[in-house]
């Protein structure tokens, strides 16, 4: 090297120093939102499946006195919101992660418990008589740009305030999950945005807050 | 980043038919659909990022490798005789102050001063013409400032030319200061002397102040050390007549005719000094759109320049200033404007995702909106971590900026600096790409 490039050569091994330092912290920081995701969907998943034991055991101890379904609607409502809230987190955190590689799994995790909590609701609606709340299962798309689809969210976004009862469970229609082909094809659904109320009612294509809240059974207080 | 004014009205941009611009716009908004669909804007953060991270970190150790040491040569053995020429076309606002200031210069010399009235029509020629004490030459017609300054040199005595612009104003010791430098070395053809902003008053201007503290002052100071200036700026700079005598004077048909001379210089292999131990006072735009103007008028002389001296660009034969300088100067705001076109992108996008509720439910995209808006602030991206990296480079730049302005930092530094790290950027990117798109598209100038 001669002594006119010297300094470059030193700039560059100072560049590289610093990226070097700059990628351990961002390791760091998409390690620790990484974790936090993951007790979070952990903790989730164990809530589902503390649900779905309950039901088990009515079954197998046949127990009709009343008691369950009071309980079980009780904790429902926060269990949903907390899994709302979730997919949020997880949205953003993804979006300004680089280095971590758990997203894929992360986002499967919590995806199985989301089903699993949405069918738990819909058990509870056969197993108790009625449903104290309306489900709305809401396909949209990850892979291919979805404008609608975050317009989409955000018309659902803005109905939950005043529409308390009112559960949404999301669900990305391009996934590799079969659970979630299995819950599209049950409605035929072929283009996204999507909704699904209540198990009966298909909505397709950008739906406006009048139009879903004219679907929904549990009318705001 | 060349000191010249929009005082002339040649050099004024007009804006182009309605279809032209329809036509870019469409065109732009095309590409920058594909590009911003096919990589992620993070990937191009990261990569501007560590690509400017690469680029201060060069200029850091080029301060620190030498650039920082005071440079005063020695005085001459003799010196030489100059003339101050000062090309003015209506600018009867400012030239009896630019005149009284260098009439009121102290030099163990002599000199004289030439001033060409280009044209004026605001009356300011029949004023020069009462004047005492100074040379008046006229150009009937307008023709331009690198015009008029080349007539003047064809009527120079002087062994080195001062061209000041009409709205500037020299220091007494600026002849004085600047002169020592073309004795340094006989390869020395032009000394540039500091260009700091006179008396700002409106946001903008202050703005303009710190960043010509930082532009003129640590970046020239450092691409000077390594005989790298790529411009001598319009408001003051000196030449060696003989210079650019072989050189047939200024480009009169250059936007940047200040660039183009000094890009010239340097492939025959004449240097390029800066002086800072004084300085020139120059106007800035008070105007948001009177700075658009003038620096698209820099940029695109810059474009314009960069692909008529093209052959310097990354080419040993001219060592730091081919390989590094030119790059990293000229050529870093292509990078700019791609940059900036990607964030633009970005935040259409974004705009996008918040308005398209509002369509359909206006409670529904206020609500959606405040919660973007919400995650946005407190979701920290991780790649900001490395542009921590440059913030902290650049504030060390800074702190060394106003050293050799001999400013201390006050408080009321500190909103024209958040402007300057948050705002102006995106101001300076913006008019890159515009920049871009018209040369790219051949937008013409008035001529």
């Amino acid at each position: 090297m001669n002594r006119q490039s010297s300094p470059y050569l030193k700039a560059a091994l100072l560049t590289m120093a610093l990226a070097l330092l700059g990628f351990f912290f961002i390791t760091q920081l998409d390690a620790m939102r990484a974790g936090e995701l993951r007790a979070a969907v952990d903790e989730l998943r164990m809530q589902s499946e503390a649900e779905r034991m309950l039901y088990f055991y009515s079954q197998v101890m046949g127990d009709d006195s009343g008691e369950l379904c009071g309980y079980l609607s009780s904790t429902a409502k926060a269990k949903a919101d907390r899994a709302w809230a979730l997919s949020e987190k997880i949205g953003f955190y993804e979006k300004s992660n680089i280095v971590n590689a758990d997203y894929e799994k992360i986002k499967g995790q919590y995806y199985l418990a989301n089903a699993a909590l949405y069918l738990n609701m819909r058990a509870m609606g056969k197993y108790c008589g009625s449903l104290p709340y309306d489900t709305v299962l809401f396909f949209y798309r990850t892979r291919q740009d979805c404008p609608e689809c975050r317009a989409q969210g955000g018309v659902l976004d803005s109905l939950r305030p005043s529409h308390p009862s009112m559960q949404v469970f999301a669900f990305p229609i391009d996934s590799d999950y079969d659970f979630v082909n299995v819950f599209a094809k049950r409605h035929n659904l072929a283009s996204v945005p999507a909704l699904v109320v209540n198990d009966q009612v298909v909505l397709v294509g950008l739906t406006d807050a009048q139009s879903v809240e004219a679907h929904l059974s549990k009318q705001a207080p | 980043m060349d000191g010249k004014k929009t005082e002339h009205r040649r050099s004024t941009i007009h804006i182009p038919e309605r279809r032209e611009l329809a036509i870019i716009g469409m065109a732009v908004l095309a590409l920058s659909v594909f590009v911003f669909l096919s990589i992620s804007y993070q990937l191009i953060f990261v990569a501007y990022t560590l690509l400017s991270l690469f680029i201060f970190c060069s200029y850091l150790i080029l301060w620190l490798e030498g650039a920082k040491e005071e440079i005063s040569p020695p005085a001459p053995p003799r010196w030489p005789h100059a003339t101050v020429i000062v090309p003015s076309f209506n600018t009867g606002d400012t030239i009896f102050d630019c005149l009284a200031a260098c009439k009121k210069m102290k030099y163990p010399g002599t000199f004289d001063i030439l001033v060409v009235d280009d044209g004026s029509t605001d009356g300011s020629y029949e004023k020069l013409a009462k004047m005492e004490g100074i040379t008046l030459l006229r150009n009937e017609k307008n023709r331009g400032k690198a015009s008029a300054l080349n007539y003047a040199i064809r009527h120079a005595k002087g062994e080195i030319v001062a061209c000041i612009d009409s709205d500037t104003y020299p220091r007494e010791d600026v002849l004085g200061k600047a002169m020592p430098h073309f004795f340094d070395d006989e390869r020395v053809a032009s000394v540039v002397v500091f260009v700091c902003v006179n008396k700002p008053r409106s946001l903008l201007q202050r703005v303009q102040e710190i960043e010509y503290w930082i532009s003129f002052g640590f970046f020239f100071k450092t691409i000077a050390s390594i005989d790298g200036l790529y411009v001598t700026p319009g408001p003051t700079a000196l030449y060696r007549k003989s210079v650019l005598d072989s050189m047939g004077g200024f480009d009169e048909q250059n936007l940047t005719e200040d660039m183009e001379i000094a890009l010239r210089m340097q492939k025959h292999g004449h240097k390029i000094r800066a002086c800072h131990e004084t300085m020139v006072l120059t106007e800035v735009p008070c105007e948001l759109r009177k700075l658009f103007r003038q620096r698209l008028r820099w940029y695109r002389g810059g474009v314009m320049n960069i692909l008529k001296h093209v052959d310097l660009f990354f080419n040993p034969k001219y060592g730091d200033f081919g390989l590094f300088i030119l790059p990293t100067t000229l050529g870093s705001g292509f990078f700019a404007a791609l940059f900036m076109a990607w964030t633009l992108m970005s935040l259409g996008r974004n705009f996008v995702d918040w308005s398209l509720p509002f369509t359909y439910n206006f409670s529904a995209g206020l609500s959606a909106t405040v919660a973007g808006m919400g995650n946005g602030l407190v979701t920290f991206q991780s790649a900001w971590i490395l542009g921590m990296f440059t913030l902290a480079i650049w504030a060390y730049f800074l702190i060394k900026s106003f050293e050799i302005s001999g400013e201390k930092p006050q408080r009321r530094h500190i909103v024209p600096l958040i402007f300057m790290l948050w705002v102006y950027p995106l101001f300076i990117g913006f008019t890159f790409l515009v920049a871009y798109i018209y040369e790219l598209f051949g937008v013409k100038y008035k001529w």
